[in-house]
């Protein structure tokens, strides 16, 4: 291997092992190792040693990337949200309403945020959008829509007609009404043992979702948490 | 406490003076991190692992004991140097005067030369 691939490879490790920390605490303590190993580097090229042999001797006198990691003095717990993550799920969980302006607006917050990355906030942007207000309105509609499919087809002539909206949201089914009878529309609905877990799983992923993003607000790093350097406690 | 342990204390005892070493190394004269890492590396047992001092200077710094400023090098890119800060210097002052209490009431016990009530 050569060097800048140990190096590379020790820099990965430690951005493994760093990446519950907070953004800007990670960046400084990457900055700082690759400080050092550049340092010890160019002082191992002016001395003219072996440099692979330095340079493993140096990561190793750095110690492992765990252990740098664990002196930053926390398992990072993750930190409490605060009120702009709290109002941003609760927006983006019933904030859909009939304007929707309630879920945008949760949208925002939860992209202002510094406390999310930015997979759980894509996550909660599209889990789903409107939030559980679509979830109600996908529901009602597909119910209303399974009951007039199964009881409007007497006595009208041949038509065309929507009958409900699959679960998941894909395009509305339109179905060939035979004339005057009602049997025919009853199997245009989906069986029933196939649409109950997959309403269920498409009403509690928006749930599950604000459940996430609540516990995964990450500490600042300006939180107080951190050990105060102190005087011993003597007299 | 158990027997066995006491490797265990010291460290810890070590891990809580670490903050204190490094203040005191900057007393007087302003240091780069590389240079303030590997001499307190190279103290016999101080630390396990260099890279761990990283995480304390950036401790130090938030805390205002320490400040930071890059200054140009003769030999590569520029470097970030370490001083003390007036905070830093009566924390370092505290500490200095705490210890010595402390490292004298605990010889006297560990020689001792306190059973006799003196």
């Amino acid at each position: 291997m050569t060097d800048d691939k140990l190096v590379a490879a020790y820099l990965r490790r430690l951005r493994r092992a760093a990446r519950r920390l907070p953004r800007a605490q990670r960046q400084e303590l990457i900055d700082h190792i690759s400080e050092y190993i550049a340092e010890s580097r160019a002082a191992d090229a002016a001395s003219g040693a072996d440099t692979t042999a330095a340079l493993r001797n140096a990561l190793e006198r750095l110690g492992e990337p765990k252990d740098i990691v664990a002196a930053e003095g926390m398992s990072v717990p993750a930190g409490r949200p605060g009120g702009l993550e709290i109002a941003a799920v609760l927006l983006l969980l019933l904030g859909g309403g009939v304007v929707v302006v309630g879920w945008v607006v949760g949208v925002i917050l939860l992209w202002i945020s510094p406390r999310w990355r930015w997979p759980y906030k894509l996550l909660g942007t599209l889990v789903w959008p409107g939030g559980l207000v679509t979830v109600f309105l996908v529901l009602g509609y597909a119910l209303l829509g399974a009951s007039a499919g199964s009881c409007s087809g007497t006595g009208s002539g041949g038509g065309v007609e929507e009958v409900g909206v699959p679960v998941g949201g894909g395009a509305p089914v339109v179905h060939e009404l035979p004339s005057s009878t009602a049997a025919a529309c009853s199997r245009s609905v989906p069986p029933l043992w196939a649409s109950i877990p997959l309403t269920i799983a498409f009403a509690v992923a928006p749930v599950l979702v604000a459940v996430l993003l609540l516990r995964r607000t990450e500490r600042q790093a300006s939180d107080p948490a951190e050990p105060v350097v102190t005087g011993l406690a003597v007299q | 406490m158990v027997a066995g342990d006491a490797t265990n204390q010291v460290a810890q005892m070590r891990r809580g003076v670490l903050p204190y070493c490094v203040l005191a190394m900057l007393r007087g004269s302003e240091q780069y991190g590389f240079e303030l890492v590997r001499t307190l590396g190279s103290i016999h047992g101080m630390v396990t692992g260099e890279g761990t001092i990283y995480p304390l200077l950036a401790r130090l710094r938030r805390q205002g004991l320490v400040g930071t400023f890059w200054r140009e090098s003769a030999s590569g890119p520029p470097r970030r140097y370490y001083r003390l800060t007036e905070t830093g210097e009566t924390a370092l002052i505290e500490f200095t005067a705490a210890w010595s209490q402390l490292r004298d009431s605990v010889d006297d016990l560990l020689r001792g030369e306190m059973k006799e009530g003196s």
